[in-house]
């Protein structure tokens, strides 16, 4: 009984000193659940996709003077949205940056070996040369591509623009009724339209009326001709009869013309064409023969097909002596981009890279921000950006054993393949072998084993980690997406941070003005940023200039942040907005 | 907390060879083997007597059970399926202290096993942008209240014996409870719900839950049966 009694007592004292708070802890509890618990969501990471820079081809800096429009046809087209998943008739930028991505749901890896998906891009601006051009995808990845377009009224070398608003006059059955002639360069080439030629647009219908000619000529020998020269001098061709290839072009001399009357646009001629002439510049080898041209040398006239981009043959080009210059002298029957060249076929190969190794960890979750750049570099050591993929990390560094893959086309056999982690990349990387031979027979590269370490540099910049958020009631959207970045006033290519489910790195320097932009679908925004030390430990982060598609803002936004241990700044940032811009983002 | 450890050590602390003295039975000694049922699933168990007042019990118990029908919930739009999975159980060692014949308390330690879980899969397809995600795509969200600490002590009072005195067969009912500290929710995703795996109004919720008193105490009923050896 003594027992007993201990036990008794000890019980009861237990349970006289408790306080039954169960019923309304739960109700404490409950509240807090519906109150406070909140679902988190992110945004895809697009993993196929094109990041296009549209670029003046005199100043080599985006066009943000005119708001580019980029459509998108073509055999897949119906997969092509922005990168918030949204279709649209025509993609607009005026920061000359648009960001398109294939439907994942849609794409196979497989299946893109053999029946590559492509669409195709029409883009103009106002006051500047159009472009289209074919986008091809034969395996998972985000392909850089940068479009150079001619400002009309502000020409880069190489580029002769003329135009002349009474080049020659049609009548009611389009039937011109003067002859137009339209000398360019000093007379070096020529337009000239015979009077009787039946001008019709693309419906057929007669063009009548004053006809105005707005000619861009592209001349083959000017240093920067591979920068400005539309659509690129590596290209899909059509050799006719389903002959398809992509080849390397070397052109004499490419026209772009645009003739127009009474709010129509000429598209095609009867009755005789237009007549297209250019001299060959002194010295343009003949790439059949490794000779200087001569008289009756043979050129292929090439034409672009509208929309696709893709050149197309149309006839046979003689050389001719006049007055002891070498001339070529077609005419053409359709309006559309012409091209003298002998286009030469190097070889298109798939190139598969074997990673392994590992960096620093990553944190919580996997990386799919880390890419992997592929350049070709010629005989004379003169590198070209190709292509680029992603390099997908685990949580703890370690390279998620795949093969990054890109097909590149190579010039001659004796190019060499470079592959180098690019430098936008979170982690600072070193691959173990970065230069590679093309092998024989354009058979595909498949890589040994490459290294990935983590690069011990000294790196004088800031890393910023960023922790976005936007939310609006209980739902949290974590976005994936891209923060473009580079020096104000610098001119330079945008670096990219890319954010997964929010969270990302960007390296800046301290006290430097920075041009940040991101695009949201249909939305860009652009903003100043400059971080600033407050104090030993502190850092002030100020967004100025904002501005958001049409709306803009003089308010600064300030944010201070602390220190880390490591001497990086973590900025998280959680934007309250309403329902409806949660409903854009997901 | 506190007031909770109390009884378990009380426990221990009356089992100790000062008190277990005053026992003078001639029959002290005794092992048997035990089954049982409770709240903390089926287990087996072995019994020390030391005395006719005083029995060590070592065991293991485990439940563990999933649901192979989800059922239907909807969050801010996004209908889930969600499928609960139970673990309860683990390893447990008790001293029994008998007071009565059929009246005993028990104290002890249990490494629990206790992890209750939901799993989320989107039910439908879902459209983000203009473009339709299949759930697979989408991910899923594994939800899970675990135990603060799995080492927990545990109190209870039984009726029965765990062992018998005088013959092979021995039954007994025992109530009690174990205390882990407190619950802990733990959210985890994957695919585009991935970001909840540090979602911080899961980690608002913990904090509050961590100050109720009865966070982290699981309740147990068992029923035993147990077959003397010697």
């Amino acid at each position: 009984m003594k027992k007993l009694f201990l036990v008794v007592m000890t019980v009861s004292f237990v349970i006289l000193n408790s306080r039954c708070t169960f019923t309304e802890d739960i109700d404490k509890l409950t509240n807090l659940a519906t109150d406070s618990l909140s679902l988190v969501l992110g945004t895809p990471v697009f993993d196929t996709g094109l990041q296009l820079s549209i670029k003046n081809a005199k100043t080599n800096d985006y066009i943000e003077d005119a708001e580019v429009t980029v459509t998108v046809s073509g055999k897949d087209a119906a997969i092509v949205y922005n990168n918030l998943g949204i279709k649209s008739s025509a993609y607009k930028t005026k920061l000359g940056i648009i960001h398109l991505i294939l439907d994942p749901t849609k794409i196979d890896s497989a299946a893109m070996l053999t029946t590559p998906k492509e669409f195709d891009m029409q883009i103009s601006a106002p006051g500047y040369t159009s472009v289209t051009q074919r986008v091809q995808f034969e395996s998972k990845t985000t392909q850089l591509q940068t479009v150079n377009l001619v400002k009309l009224n502000d020409a880069p070398e190489g580029v002769v623009v003329a135009s002349a608003s009474g080049f020659a006059s049609s009548s009611a059955s389009g039937s011109t009724t003067t002859t137009g002639v339209l000398p360019l360069n000093g007379g070096e080439q020529q337009l000239k339209l015979e009077p009787g030629v039946v001008l019709r647009d693309a419906s057929g219908a007669a063009v009548t009326g004053t006809v105005a000619a707005n000619v861009v000529y592209y001349d083959p020998t000017a240093n920067n001709a591979e920068s400005v020269f539309p659509g690129g001098l590596i290209a899909t061709v059509d050799f006719g009869g389903g002959n398809k290839d992509v080849v390397a072009l070397e052109p004499i001399g490419m026209f772009n013309i645009k003739l127009t009357a009474g709010g129509k646009s000429v598209k095609t001629f009867s009755n005789g064409g237009l007549t297209i002439r250019t001299e060959i510049p002194d010295g343009v080898i003949n790439p059949s023969n490794e000779q200087p041209y001569k008289e009756n040398d043979k050129v292929d006239m090439w034409s672009r097909e509208e929309g696709s981009g893709e050149w197309k043959f149309e006839k046979e080009a003689t050389v001719k002596n006049v007055n002891g210059k070498l001339i070529l002298e077609e005419s053409v029957t359709h309006l559309s981009d012409h091209m003298f060249v002998r286009p030469f076929r190097g070889c298109e190969i798939s190139i598969y890279a074997n990673f392994s190794g590992k960096v620093s960890g990553y944190g919580n979750y996997t990386s799919t921000m880390e890419k992997v750049l592929f350049y070709i570099v010629d005989e004379k050591g003169k590198e070209r950006q190709v292509n680029s993929n992603r390099l997908d990390m685990g949580r703890d560094g370690t390279v998620l054993g795949r093969s990054v893959s890109a097909r590149v086309f190579i010039r001659s056999q004796s190019e060499k393949i470079k592959i180098i982690p690019s430098p936008d990349n979170v982690k600072k990387m070193a691959f173990s072998q970065t230069l590679f031979n093309i092998p024989a027979d354009c058979a595909d590269l498949i890589t040994n084993n490459i290294t990935v370490t983590e690069a011990a540099v000294s790196d004088p910049n800031l890393n910023i980690n960023f922790n976005l958020q936007v939310s609006s009631g209980p739902l949290t959207v974590k976005p994936s997406m891209e923060i473009k970045y580079r020096k104000t006033g610098s001119g330079t290519t945008y670096s990219s941070a890319f954010l997964t489910l929010g969270t990302g790195k960007m390296s800046i320097a301290l006290n430097t003005d920075y041009d940040v932009a991101i695009t949201l679908g249909a939305n860009q925004g652009k903003a100043k940023m400059k971080i600033e030390a407050d104090g030993t430990d502190r850092y002030k982060v100020t967004f100025s200039g904002l501005s958001l598609g049409d709306q803009s803002s003089s308010a600064s936004i300030v944010i201070q942040a602390q220190k880390a241990a490591d001497g990086s700044i973590n900025v998280s940032y959680k934007v309250e907005v309403d329902a409806d811009v949660i409903g854009q983002l997901t | 907390m506190n007031k909770i450890l109390i009884l378990p050590v009380l426990m221990l602390l009356l089992g100790t060879p000062a008190i277990q003295a005053q026992d003078s039975s001639p029959k002290k000694i005794g092992l048997a083997i035990g089954g049982s049922a409770s709240t903390n699933g089926l287990g087996f168990s072995v019994i020390a007597a030391l005395n006719r007042s005083i029995a060590v019990r070592v065991g293991y118990e485990s439940l563990t059970q999933s649901f192979a029908e989800p059922f239907v919930y909807g969050i801010e739009d996004i209908d889930f399926n969600i499928t609960p999975n139970i673990k309860v159980g683990g390893i447990t060692a008790n001293v029994d202290f008998y007071l009565l014949k059929g009246l005993y308390l028990t104290g002890g330690v249990v490494q629990t096993n206790f992890d209750l879980g939901v799993n989320l899969i989107p039910k439908d397809p879902m459209k983000i942008g203009e473009i339709e995600y299949q759930p697979e795509d989408i991910g899923e969200l594994n939800v899970k209240i675990l135990p603060e600490r799995r080492l927990s002590p545990y109190a209870g009072l039984g009726f029965g014996r765990t062992i018998s005195r005088d013959k092979k067969l021995a039954l007994n009912f025992e109530l009690g409870a174990y205390h882990m500290g407190s619950y802990v929710i733990d959210m985890t995703g994957t695919g585009l719900l991935q970001g909840n795996s540090d979602n911080a109004s899961v980690k608002r919720i913990n904090e509050v839950l961590s100050d109720f008193s009865w966070s982290g105490i699981y309740p147990v009923a068992k029923l035993g049966l147990s077959f003397r050896i010697f």
